[in-house]
């Protein structure tokens, strides 16, 4: 069993607090993802547990056993850089052979499980080139078989995809999780794109300044957010401030009352998290509770859908996305127009500010 | 139209300074070929027997091979020394690490008359502290002719590990890899077109120095830049020209292939 166990761990650079105290239990065979923005220590977290960076305090286990001063070399993960890290001077297969050999086993075995693990990447006929012969996707495929030949307990994938293009990264995003699932290895993995975390892992870590903010299950990361930090990082950009009234109705700032889920009465400063997409526009229910009168401030078209700002005459702001005329949707609204927009009072997730 | 006039201005320029540092080589090889018994201007013919003479002067002869035998030292005392620091000045935060850097970096800005004097001196003392020769030994050469190497090879090594990214070496680590596997298999491959530079700057600092030799040379252990200086002493005809035709040609050389190793302009 290799669970792997973060005891209170806490990286000081000189003054500045990297990762503050972070506890966080990974399961045999889970894969997780550690989502944040730049800085928010999550890389460093991965590169404590990979044994790169000493851990001020706290302790790693994995399995039980700990290994909080063991070094890289003895601690039996595999590792993917964001740069891939492949050796320039050594070739597809001899990049891949290392860790093995590392291990002294036996050469007959090496080669036999060199040409396995560059199988399964589908690149078995690419092990005499050189590295820079291949393209960027290739490239991550080699490193991964190579992180995956040495059988490691744990498996830690630094920004695995963001050095390649959307399509690859896709596809690069699928072959990832499904090796991931046959080979049943727990596997952690860093990004800062909110779709890669929800859409790969089993378990979402949204991180914060070096704290872990909430984490779930993708859709309970991406449905209920508990701040407006996560709630904005899930792409939600209607955060409309204000007060709780009792406890299913909620007064903006800038006056209205609105309706919103019972949560129990809550005091101080919150806002409601409303996607944009979940704001209609002209639904026809002058009486429904969330309904508000607002005039098109700027229409954006995206493609696939169009962006409205809203602006009521009370000063609040909203963003409202349709789907466009492209793929079916209702035709596009001018500036300048007035409208009724209206949300579902479930739409709406109470976040402290 | 200004851009032109001033892109001309710059050529012009460049043409000078180039003429400057090239013509004194170019004439020094003319000269070489010259069949005046003195030094002198016109030619009154051309000949090769000045390469020959050169070749018979036991003073070159042995100071050649002296030159080669303590630049190759020198290469390998300045890779030895220099390789290990600049792997701990780059990769490693320890105090005193700047002055460490400057220390070694040190021997490229003191003028070698000075640094051979330092050294003359600070061997006497150690002489007479403990009994034994080195001043005018070869150990003491090659002391000497590793320290002026040694900043050269510190410079490039630095410079190349600086520009390589630590994931490679972290890669080798996390596949199993102990420290001495990693700086063997993977550091020491990813920097060699720094070393092969090193090595090539070293031999070619080492061979042309003169300053510091100067002060450690003993009997019968001279070196070809000294010998050169002593002939001028009681001669003046083109053999000179011929010993540093050739020399030109080897450090030429050298310095090619060194810059196609590594580009010797990156590292300042």
């Amino acid at each position: 069993m290799s669970d792997v166990v973060l005891h209170s761990i806490v990286k000081r650079y000189e003054s500045m607090l990297a990762v503050d105290n972070v506890s966080l239990n990974i399961r045999q065979g889970e894969l997780v993802a550690l989502l944040g923005p730049s800085g928010c220590g999550k890389t460093t977290i991965l590169r404590m547990i990979a044994g790169f960076v000493p851990v001020s305090e706290g302790r790693i286990t994995v399995g039980g056993r700990d290994l909080t001063t063991l070094p890289p070399a003895k601690r039996n993960m595999g590792f993917g850089f964001q740069n891939y890290a492949l050796f320039p001077h050594m070739t597809v297969g001899e990049n891949v052979a290392f860790g093995l050999e590392m291990r002294k086993i036996p050469k007959a075995d090496i080669a036999r499980k060199v040409k396995v693990a560059l199988d399964r990447v589908r690149l078995g006929h690419l092990s005499e080139r050189l590295p820079k012969q291949l393209s960027g996707g290739q490239q991550q495929r080699v490193a991964l078989a190579r992180a995956l030949v040495i059988e490691p307990d744990v498996l830690l994938l630094d920004e695995p995809l963001s050095n390649l293009d959307a399509q690859l990264r896709n596809d690069m995003k699928l072959e990832i999780r499904e090796i991931q699932h046959s080979l049943g290895i727990t596997t952690i993995f860093v990004t800062h794109d909110q779709d890669e975390a929800l859409s790969v892992a089993d378990r979402v870590v949204v991180m914060r300044a070096g704290r872990i903010e909430q984490q779930g299950t993708p859709d309970e990361v991406f449905a209920h957010p508990r701040s407006h930090f996560v709630a904005e990082f899930m792409g939600v950009t209607n955060l409309l401030q204000g007060r709780p009234e009792g406890t299913d109705r909620f007064r903006l700032a800038s006056g209205e009352v609105v309706l919103v889920p019972a949560a129990g009465p809550a005091e101080g400063d919150f806002a409601i998290a409303v996607r944009p997409e979940s704001v209609s526009l002209n639904a026809g229910d002058p009486l429904s509770p969330n309904a508000l009168f607002a005039q098109i401030d700027l229409a954006t078209y995206r493609g696939l859908v169009i962006d409205y700002r809203l602006k009521t005459a009370s000063g609040l702001t909203v963003i409202a996305r349709r789907p466009s005329p492209a793929v079916g949707g209702p035709a596009p609204l001018a500036a300048g127009e007035k409208v009724q927009m209206s949300w579902r009072p479930e739409a709406g997730v109470l976040v402290p500010l | 139209m200004g851009q032109i006039a001033i892109n001309r201005i710059y050529a012009a320029l460049s043409a000078l300074v180039l003429a400057f540092v090239v013509l004194p080589l170019v004439a020094i090889v003319w000269v070489s070929f010259f069949a005046n018994k003195i030094l002198s201007f016109p030619p009154s013919g051309y000949t090769l027997s000045w390469y020959a003479r050169a070749w018979e002067q036991d003073a070159f002869r042995d100071g050649f091979i002296t030159s080669v035998e303590t630049a190759l030292c020198a290469v390998v005392i300045s890779l030895a020394l220099g390789v290990p620091a600049s792997l701990a000045l780059v990769r490693y935060r320890f105090p005193g690490r700047d002055a460490i850097q400057t220390l070694l970096l040190a021997p490229m800005i003191v003028p070698g008359i000075v640094g051979g004097a330092a050294l003359f001196m600070a061997f006497i003392e150690l002489e007479v502290l403990f009994d034994v020769e080195i001043a005018g030994t070869m150990p003491g050469l090659l002391v000497a002719h590793g320290l002026i190497a040694l900043p050269w090879t510190v410079r490039l090594v630095t410079a190349s590990l600086a520009g390589t990214n630590r994931s490679f070496e972290e890669a080798a680590a996390s596949l199993g890899a102990g420290p001495l596997t990693v700086f063997f298999r993977v550091t020491l491959p990813l920097i060699k077109p720094a070393l092969v530079a090193a090595a090539l700057f070293s031999f070619v600092i080492s061979f042309i120095d003169l300053e510091k030799s100067i002060f450690l040379v003993g009997p019968g252990r001279t070196t070809l830049q000294i010998a050169l200086v002593s002939y001028l002493e009681w001669n003046l005809d083109s053999t000179v020209a011929a010993v540093a035709a050739v020399q030109i040609l080897i450090i030429g050389a050298l310095l090619l292939i060194s810059d196609r190793y590594a580009r010797l302009a990156r590292a300042f």
